[in-house]
């Protein structure tokens, strides 16, 4: 996975759109109000979608790389 | 707020439910791990373990969290206080809640006919895939409510009798009362409402939208 450098940047922006996904959950759950519930939900959800799309290309390339694939 | 309905709203204010409180977990977990991976230690990320917590963040625990958080968010926003959180609900709500109303929500709340969660209950049809299309269709009116939407709020269909016959329809002196056997196919197929000027008053006030 250290080979390609943008693969390090797949990863950190993958984390960092799930922690802004997972915020919103935390946000739903101290504060529940319609809006705090379509955040959640849906920019939640698709941040959340988003990140694991990048990030399940980050481990194809991966494997590939290790000759798996 | 007498002292009977503040028992009420201090027992239903217990906190957070046993599952909201799960999902705050794995939130704060998966968080905890991301960060500690990515912000502190970048070289993490090419070894297994950064690679197989990673790997469990984002495919089980992440996912756990959205769905877990999706049925507690879908659970709470049954009650009637989060309907009233929107402006255009609260001439609704107070009329709920008005002693002097006589308006059909208002008896069925006031009286209990309908014990808790009294607007998912008369607006949700029959079933699981009642209750999902109500969900959908409550996630539509929060989406609504901050992009705009019409006035007055209307239904969007006629009100399906099925709503009311789910409760009355198993009670004896419902099915003798004469109108109720002598009209039953209209009835059972939504040809005839039960509300209308003939049969049942108005379940909220015409223009309790106006009450914001």
């Amino acid at each position: 996975m250290n080979a390609h450098p943008w693969i390090k940047k797949a990863v950190i922006t993958a984390g960092v759109l799930n922690v802004i996904a997972l915020l919103t959950i935390i946000l739903a759950l101290v504060n529940f109000t319609p809006l705090t519930l379509i955040l959640s939900v849906s920019v939640g959800g698709a941040l959340m979608g988003l990140a694991i799309l990048i990030y399940i290309v980050v481990v194809i390339t991966d494997l590939r790389k290790q000759g798996v694939l | 707020m007498n002292p009977f309905e503040e028992s009420i709203k201090s027992a239903a204010d217990g906190g957070l439910s046993f599952v909201a409180w799960i999902v705050l977990a794995v939130s704060l977990l998966c968080i905890v791990l991301i960060v500690a991976i990515l912000a502190q230690d970048r070289s993490k990320i090419s070894e297994p373990f950064g690679k197989w917590a990673l790997l469990i963040v984002f495919f089980v625990l992440s996912p756990v969290a959205y769905l877990l958080n999706f049925s507690v968010a879908i659970e709470d926003s049954k009650q009637v206080e989060f309907c009233n959180s929107c402006h255009v609900m609260h001439g609704y709500v107070n009329d709920l809640k008005d002693p002097d109303s006589e308006y059909l929500a208002s008896q069925h709340y006031q009286y209990r006919w309908i014990s808790e969660d009294q607007c998912f209950t008369c607006h949700s049809d029959y079933g699981i895939f009642g209750n999902m299309k109500a969900k959908a269709t409550g996630i539509r009116h929060v989406w609504a409510y901050y992009t705009g939407y019409e006035t007055p709020v209307e239904l969007y269909g006629t009100y399906n009798n099925a709503i009311c016959l789910r409760c009355h329809a198993p009670v004896v002196s419902f099915q003798e009362e004469g109108e109720h056997s002598d009209n039953a196919a209209e009835i059972l197929s939504n040809k005839m409402s039960c509300l209308g000027v003939d049969c049942h008053v108005r379940p909220h006030p015409e223009e309790a939208w106006k009450e914001q």
